[in-house]
């Protein structure tokens, strides 16, 4: 009999920590977690106000958390700037976690459909959670924001009337300074890339646009995530002779070959274009690999314009460092594209709202002016090419382009 | 496919090979010795690279480096021999749990005093150079571990053949009850094996460190490859080990060019086959009772 009580005890335990665990978004961003239906609200201005339930709905914990922690710190920056409020509308953040687990995703988006009640959803971190939410947001009419997936889906075949995206498009990572490649690097470009649908996506993408620009690709080689030796690619690289190299690669894949690269000689005869990004020069080796090579880029800290002067000054204030690229930028911005929703639409009815996002509004965001396009529903923004430039161990941006209006085609090109 | 690219991507196997080996056989010498299957074997593999870069880090060079990190983690191994392993020699089942335990808990502590990020270590100074093969520029550092793998084998083929302490171990391979009763004072013995074979991996993994580089999850991957091995080798031998690890090396490499999706499917079949056609793997003397 006691025995039985101690299990009991100890079963009932566990469910709770567990859905203790489950529901606060864990993580080092500010104060978000175990706000789960507390938002922060402010001194109103309108008489009445009427408060308005957002679902946040992110990765916040695992390998993929610093895309919803980014979110999420730009995303309350800009709410904690207008006090959580605008005009009579009082905003109440409901924040979820997925994990970047599917089966978890679609919990959380019922309970924050179905019992929180929320009028819109923003977030979605993972093209994988995207795909398996989508039919669902789209049979149930619930307006939502993708401040990150970039799946290119949603934009043609999977579109839908209530599913727009402030963040970016694969085709448009994908695709991004192909137009300045060919032009002033080379026509004869080799891929590599590690195999991933995003890779996938964002590849086929860039082949596309780099020889609707003009250029050749003589070959792409898909690498297995988790390549250790690249010396047989660069061997081909060399045998190919190409004028340019282009290193899809990610993480531990894309600062393997951007060291091996340069190992075997080859970063001497041949410009270099990679994914990486400046956070990830973290020892002296990869400021040295990365050292001179090409990237393009829809947000850099260092960009020279009004928005991104404040973003970065309130940003530092706030959370006593700087912002590190896209994901708080995507934040922020999605916290301005709810603002101007809640101040322009009629009702909060979901088709209300949707003939705002619909609008072609455009909104002054630290990586330039955005609109979202009212065909694909992503955003139309502006792209910089850049150079990395080693500065002591530390790496800097050279600014060589910026490319306006940047999007993506309204129909999936034929392969 | 030309000579030259032939010849480049053996080195590269054989290269990748080594460095399996030197974790692998310090895994098999200690299950044929001890009859434990150490899964923190990878943790020794991990600590070995992170502890070096550490070092190296405050300015220390590289191979003082890694002798450091070579005796930081025989201490571990030691420490874990004694405190843990101790009372579970015979109990197979708890051993695993146990070591995995402790390979669990390692991850999360590398995640925390290193963080996530991807890591890296330079190329020692001298070695620092590449050699023209052909059209490409091939980087001494790789020939440098396929020259110290087979200097570890023939160091360990000696210590076997050769010296009394590779006598014990032969001995305690085969009877370890009759090597207790001959005065031989087993306790240290295994201590010391157990520590040789820690070490051994520690230095697989700081040697790893310019090739691979470091990140989280590296301690789980090698753990893998080094249990295929020595399975395919046959447990206890590390002869076997010696030429599995060279086998999957070249496998993984090749496979990695030729068939992407399929390379570590092909390491498990040829494993499968090595086990339908040898059980006891390539060199091994056959399952004990």
């Amino acid at each position: 009999m006691k025995k039985q009580v101690i299990a009991i005890i100890l079963l009932v335990l566990m469910l709770i920590v567990s859905a203790c665990g489950n529901s606060s978004g864990s993580g080092s961003s500010g104060g978000s977690s175990g706000a789960a239906s507390g938002g922060k609200s402010g001194s109103g201005s309108g008489a009445n106000p009427e408060t308005v339930k957002i679902g946040v709905l992110m990765t916040l914990t695992g390998p993929a958390a610093a895309i919803g922690e980014g979110n999420m710190r730009g995303l309350e920056l800009f709410l904690e700037k207008h006090n959580y409020q605008f005009g009579n509308k009082k905003v109440e953040l409901v924040v979820e976690d997925d994990t970047n687990n599917p089966q978890i995703a679609l919990r959380k988006y019922r309970k924050l459909v179905d019992s929180d009640k929320v009028s819109m959803i923003v977030g979605i971190s993972t093209s994988t959670i995207l795909y398996a939410l989508r039919d669902q947001i789209d049979s149930d009419k619930v307006v939502t924001l993708i401040s990150n997936a970039g799946a290119n889906g949603v934009s043609w075949s999977q579109k839908s009337d209530y599913i727009y995206r402030i963040s970016f498009s694969n085709y448009q990572i994908g695709a991004n300074g192909a137009q300045y490649y060919v032009d002033n690097l080379g026509k004869r470009i080799y891929i590599v890339a590690t195999e991933s649908p995003t890779g996938k996506e964002q590849v086929d993408s860039f082949v596309d646009a780099f020889t609707k620009a003009g250029g050749e690709v003589l070959k792409v080689d898909w690498v297995k995530s988790g390549t250790t030796d690249f010396a047989t690619y660069m061997v081909d690289i060399s045998k190919a002779n190409p004028d340019v190299v282009y290193s899809f690669n990610t993480s531990t894949e894309g600062i393997r070959f951007a060291i091996q690269f340069q190992e075997f000689g080859l970063k001497d005869k041949i410009p270099l274009i990679t994914q990486l990004s400046s956070d990830m020069a973290v020892t002296p080796e990869i400021v040295d690999a990365m050292d001179g090579t090409y990237g393009a880029w829809v947000y850099a800290p260092s960009l020279d314009n009004e928005a991104n002067k404040r973003f970065v000054e309130e940003y530092r204030t706030k959370y006593n460092s700087d912002p590190t690229g896209g994901y708080e930028v995507y934040g922020y911005d999605a916290g301005q594209v709810i603002k101007h929703v809640l101040e322009n639409a009629p009702s909060l009815k979901p088709e209300d709202m949707v003939s705002v996002l619909k609008s072609g509004f455009e909104i002054d965001s630290p990586r330039g002016p955005v609109v979202i396009d009212p065909v694909t529903h992503n955003p139309v923004n502006n792209s910089y090419i850049q150079r990395f430039v080693k500065n002591g161990d530390k790496l800097d941006f050279e600014f060589l382009a910026v490319l306006e209006k940047q999007s993506m085609p309204a129909e999936e090109p034929a392969q | 496919m030309e000579i030259s690219t032939l010849m480049l991507q053996i080195l590269a196997g054989l290269s990748y090979g080594m460095l399996l080996f030197m974790i692998a056989c310090g895994m098999t010498i200690i299950y044929g010795l001890m009859h434990v299957m150490n899964m923190a074997h990878g943790s020794f593999f991990a600590l070995g690279a992170y502890v070096t870069y550490s070092m190296v880090h405050a300015k220390l060079g590289f191979w003082p480096s890694l002798l450091i990190a070579a005796a930081v983690v025989a201490l571990l191994g030691v420490v874990i021999e004694r405190l843990l392993l101790n009372n579970m020699y015979g109990k197979m089942n708890e051993q695993v749990l146990i070591t995995f335990g402790i390979l669990y808990v390692v991850q999360d502590l590398i995640k925390w005093i290193w963080g996530t990020d991807i890591l890296t270590i330079g190329v020692p100074k001298i070695l620092n150079f590449s050699i023209a093969m052909g059209d490409i520029m091939f980087p001494a550092y790789r020939l440098f571990v396929i020259a110290f793998g087979i200097l570890v084998a023939v160091a360990l083929w000696y210590m076997e053949a050769k010296t009394q302490t590779g006598a014990i171990i032969r001995a305690g391979v085969d009877d370890r009850e009759m090597l207790g009763a001959l005065g031989v004072n087993v306790k240290l013995v295994f201590a010391c094996v157990f520590m040789f074979g820690a070490a051994l991996a520690a230095i697989g993994g700081a040697m790893a460190g310019p090739i691979l580089g470091l990140y989280n999850g590296m301690d789980m991957e090698i753990l893998t490859l080094s249990l295929v091995i020595v399975v395919i080798g046959g447990l206890g031998t590390w002869k076997g080990t010696f030429v599995s690890a060279l086998i999957v090396g070249m496998i993984e490499t090749f496979g990695q060019v030729y068939f992407p999706n399929f390379s570590m499917a092909i390491v498990f079949v040829f494993m499968v086959i090595v086990l339908i056609v040898k059980p006891s793997g390539l060199f091994g003397k056959g399952v004990t009772a």
